[in-house]
């Protein structure tokens, strides 16, 4: 069984307290909720993985199609493709909404808790997927998410179909392709032939570059491709 | 009639891997084979009815209006004929989860639910199936929708099965105690466990249920824990494997057996194999008073279990005021503060002359269970709001009350037996409250027997005995604690007391209030309502380390080490005359976001002060200088939202004092947009306006552009506020103000949100653009002044 972390730097980050010294109150605070965070998140992941075709330009994972140009320039020269779903549950989802009625300060802070949280789980998923890939000779490569570029949203619904989120998993999507809990990631992951490069788009593919709250901050959005990511196994 | 309980009943196993192996496309809903492909759908029936499965499960999980619109009456009868035409002794309409998530984390609202549940069980009973089976539920929330609707819409007996995690709980949290006490409440004729685990780890699972229930039980496995392998969901536990499993399911006493995903007809056979040397098990009534919430049940047993009483406006300004302002935040404040505090349980009573109770108790109950665990105790005395709320209510809830009058009998008894609830028994009828203990008794002896006459079972009905206050009925002090000791000698029945009443009209009550309490308690008092916050709780406590309840006193030991130091002991004089607090003790302590030390600061303050004065002159400096601060980056948002929670909670003391302003400003309208669900910044911008003193609509998140102009024309509103966090709810933003325009709507828009810019704010048609919740505040200020 996986258990939850909580990489404490990253949480200050998504609070916009990154490299800021904290005070005694908010440093208890941030304290209380990673305690919280780590009691209510419940980590699960499913992924699926596939042989990877090229329909002319746009990769095909089975019928399922990809749209756009970003995923295929991501994808290109990949092997096979995983498709993953991580998330904290429903429980975590009920926690957060409980603390924004206790303190909207504590809900904050559980906030960047919990994406801090998400993130690392989506990072073990991802070496999983790098111990299958590696018994077939192939590496992974970083995740890309729909919403993410020119890839839409509207894709969520493949991950559904594949990897039946709702039953194995509890997350469910809105009409507009959200998913709840909201501290859930999906996302295609490619399989090479060689360790791919550490490049990353980085924040200009990012849709939300222009206003990002969190460039704007010095903070960091959830985004693994973000330019000032940590290096991830992935 | 079907028995569930005497033989054993073989359902059969996993449909959707057998109709992939017979050509499902991947996404192609499968019940549409009902109408597209019933040869396949029919030869999967028979392979069961040959493998020996007494019952088949109709092909139409997921067939409801959701998904199949108007075909789905088509779908669910061609689903139950094809079961029929297989040959099978008995059909079940098969009734799975909708596929959208409820309210409160969803959008999909209770009686959306039921109204989906009800018209796929119409269509199944109409085409001629034999039982409803509602199965792989996790949020027990929509399994008490389904089961409503199942047993509103058809006289067929109704299973009911969920749907575990490893960790033992469903995915919103309920563990199994806390579904099989709600749904034998809900009168299901089998309950149990299936789908998610794989056999072995089903067992210890139903073992938790069959200790808790007399319902017979029923268990349908998957062929083991799933595993992917080239994107195909394989599982791996093997015939024999399943039925060795089973066999000991069945010493557990389950009844009703068969399978979910992945398993097959060579599953069924080698199940049936198994058991056929096996005789059912014979299983006793534990007869247990418990009651539940979605999350969590409260089992009695060995000791009292606490009902908060905090939630009835009688006497409680601030209340009165929260509840006619429709502001629920402030009543689910004070359910989570008695949640703290130890209550087990919560009394909800919204009984106000001005207020529509049949309206505003079951939103109350929605609220309050959408963030506290605790089963609720739904108080009224009006029929129609104790139904409403008792429907609204997730688990197994307390009503309060019926008493013995014809009328109350009559109205309130068909309720508690409808949603399988608890009742509590008042001991008074036509002649009002008897004087002696005896009156009381039979009383309480008319009522029980009125209860098992309407089908309520015996451990369902509590009886309050009644406490008079001592000030004005001293010698019925003595004669409420025999009364209590008489129904449980005479009855066996459970008792209730509102345990304060004991002290109206007198000085110190919280000495009487512990006096009379530690005597209820040892008569046989099981459910004291009381305040949870004053001390009557560390009576409980202790109380509970003398009866035993705390083993080796680990609770009492453990509440006690967490209980702050005394404070030093301050001279009487000193204490009489407090010396004024000066002005920026109040700011510094809301500027270092110290919500706690709010409240005592204010007490100090107010005999000089009045309460206008202090939020003109104290929380209003202090917030303008945390957003300058906050602008100047000395401070950052959990700080700056540290100070607001500061001033919150000085607003909320203020507003119960009498001569306390209410918000009037504005008002301002706030939203987060359609198919937007990230809603906390939004959430940041309403502490804060209301920390300003304006009056705030909080229309939620994902609300449609239409009722964002309903509620703007309806008020007048001058300022409405709209948040969007994706480039995708953007356009969302744009139609809404648009909307507005069109509508002719009298209000200035502010738009805010993470992939907001000003040139966003100016293309979406905003007048102002809030880049964060301090620049929404001076908004509010420009637009509507102070």
């Amino acid at each position: 069984m996986y258990a939850p972390e909580v990489d404490r730097s990253e949480m200050l980050r998504y609070a916009g307290l990154a490299g800021r010294e904290l005070d005694e109150a908010t440093a208890r605070r941030a304290g209380a909720m990673t305690g919280v965070c780590l009691r209510e998140a419940r980590p699960a992941w499913r992924y699926a993985l596939f042989d990877l075709a090229f329909d002319g330009e746009a990769p095909a994972l089975g019928n399922i199609l990809l749209p756009g140009r970003d995923i295929a320039r991501h994808l290109r020269g990949a092997r096979r493709c995983a498709m993953m779903a991580v998330t904290l549950g429903l429980g975590a989802e009920q926690a957060l909404r409980t603390m924004q009625q206790r303190s909207m300060a504590d809900a904050l802070l559980l906030d960047a808790a919990m994406s801090a949280c998400v993130e690392s789980a989506a990072d073990a998923c991802c070496r999983d997927i790098a111990r299958d890939a590696a018994a077939s000779g192939l590496y992974a490569g970083a995740r890309f998410s729909p919403g993410y570029g020119d890839l839409p949203l509207s894709m969520q619904r493949a991950f559904e179909r594949v990897l039946g989120m709702q039953r194995a998993l509890g997350i469910s999507m809105t009409d507009g392709c959200l998913l709840v809990p909201q501290k859930s990631v999906t996302a295609f992951v490619g399989l090479y032939p060689q360790q791919p490069s550490r490049a990353k788009d980085g924040c200009d593919l990012c849709p939300a570059r222009a206003g990002c709250v969190y460039r704007r901050t010095g903070g960091a959005c959830s985004c693994p491709e973000r330019s000032d990511s940590r290096e991830g196994e992935c | 009639m079907l028995h569930f309980q005497d033989a054993f009943l073989f359902f059969d196993g996993g449909m959707g891997t057998m109709l992939q192996a017979a050509g499902l496309a991947p996404g192609e809903l499968p019940e549409r084979l009902n109408l597209t492909a019933p040869d396949a759908v029919r030869a999967v029936h028979r392979a069961y009815v040959q493998a020996g499965s007494d019952v088949i499960t109709s092909n139409t999980f997921g067939a409801n209006a959701l998904k199949f619109g108007a075909e789905t009456d088509a779908v669910v009868e061609a689903g139950v004929r094809l079961a029929r035409e297989s040959g099978a002794r008995y059909v079940a309409l098969d009734i799975g989860p909708t596929g959208a998530l409820m309210e409160p984390l969803g959008a999909l609202s209770f009686d959306e639910a039921y109204a989906l549940f009800a018209q796929a069980v119409e269509a199944g009973a109409r085409a001629g199936a034999d039982m409803v089976l509602i199965e792989t539920m996790s949020d027990l929330y929509e399994m008490r929708a389904a089961l409503l609707a199942a047993r509103e819409h058809c006289n067929l007996p109704v299973l009911a099965t969920m749907t575990f995690s490893q960790d033992g709980r469903t995915f919103l949290g309920a563990d199994p105690e806390t579904a099989a006490i709600t749904l034998q409440a809900l009168g299901a004729d089998a309950l149990g466990v299936n789908c998610s685990l794989g056999p072995a780890e089903t067992v210890p699972i139903v073992a938790r249920m069959a200790a808790v229930t007399r319902a017979p039980l029923i268990v349908q496995p998957n062929a083991g824990m799933p595993r992917m392998e080239n994107g195909q969901t394989l599982y791996d536990v093997t015939p024999e494997a399943f039925a060795g499993c089973a066999a000991e399911m069945a010493a557990l006493g389950v009844t009703v057996f068969g399978g979910c995903c992945g398993t097959t007809p060579a599953h069924i056979r080698a199940l049936r194999a198994r058991l056929s040397s096996l005789r059912p098990v014979k299983r006793e009534d534990p007869h247990l008073c418990a009651f539940a919430s979605g999350q969590r049940a409260v089992i009695l047993q060995g000791g009292p279990a606490v009902v908060g009483e905090r939630i009835n406006p009688t006497g409680k300004r601030r209340l009165k005021e929260a509840l006619r302002a429709g502001d629920d935040a402030y009543v689910v404040r004070e359910a989570l503060d008695q949640q703290d505090a130890g209550a087990d349980l919560l009394d909800v009573n919204a009984g106000l002359p001005d207020i529509d109770e049949a309206t505003v108790l079951p939103r109350l109950v929605r609220a309050i269970q959408a963030v506290s665990p605790l089963p609720l105790q739904i108080d009224s005395a009006n029929p129609q709001a104790l139904e409403a709320a008792v429907r609204a209510c997730n688990g197994k809830p307390i009503i309060n009350s019926v008493c013995g009058k014809e009328e109350s009998l009559r109205a309130v008894l068909p309720i508690a037996r409808r949603y399988g609830a608890a009742v509590i028994a008042l001991t008074l009828d036509e002649d009002g409250i008897p004087d002696t203990a005896e009156g009381r008794l039979a009383i309480a002896g008319r009522i029980l027997q009125r209860a098992l006459d309407c089908g309520i079972a015996r451990e369902d009905v509590l009886i309050d005995c009644l406490t008079m206050t001592a000030s004005t009925h001293q010698a019925q002090a003595m004669e409420t604690l025999r009364a209590v000791r008489l129904v449980k000698e005479r009855l066996g029945l459970r008792t209730v007391l509102g345990v304060s009443n004991i002290s109206f009209g007198l000085p110190a009550r919280e000495s009487l209030n512990a006096a009379f309490l530690a005597a209820a308690l040892e008569a046989g008092l099981d459910l004291p309502i009381l305040n949870p916050l004053g001390s009557a709780m560390q009576t409980v406590r202790a109380f509970r380390v003398l009866c035993g309840q705390d083993a080796g006193a680990a609770d009492y030991i453990a509440h006690c080490a967490s209980l702050p130091a005394p404070a030093p002991a301050v001279p009487a004089a000193q204490a009489a005359v407090p010396s004024a607090p000066s002005a920026p003790g109040l700011r510094s302590l809301i500027l270092g976001g110290r919500a706690g030390e709010i409240v005592p600061a204010l007490r100090a303050l107010l005999p000089g002060r009045s309460a206008l004065e202090i939020i003109d002159g104290e929380f209003i400096p202090a917030l303008d200088e945390a957003g300058a601060r906050f602008e100047r980056g000395e401070l950052f948002l959990p700080q700056l939202m540290a100070c607001a929670d500061a001033v919150k909670a000085g607003f909320d003391y203020l507003r119960g004092l009498d001569a306390a302003p209410v918000a009037t400003k504005g008002p301002i309208i706030l939203a987060t947009v359609k198919d937007d669900i990230h809603d906390i910044g939004k959430n940041i911008v309403r502490m804060l306006l209301e920390n300003y003193g304006y009056r705030v609509i909080d229309l939620g998140r994902d609300v449609a552009p239409e009722r964002v102009v309903e509620a703007a024309l309806r008020e007048h509103a001058p300022l409405v506020g709209l948040s969007a966090l994706m480039t995708t709810t953007v356009g969302s933003m744009q139609r809404t103000v648009e909307a507005l325009r069109a509508a002719n709507a009298p209000c200035r828009v502010m738009v805010g949100g993470a992939v907001l810019t000003a040139e966003y704010a100016r293309m979406v048609g905003a007048d102002f653009y809030a880049r964060d919740a301090a620049e929404a505040a001076r908004i509010a200020a420009q637009v509507i002044g102070d």
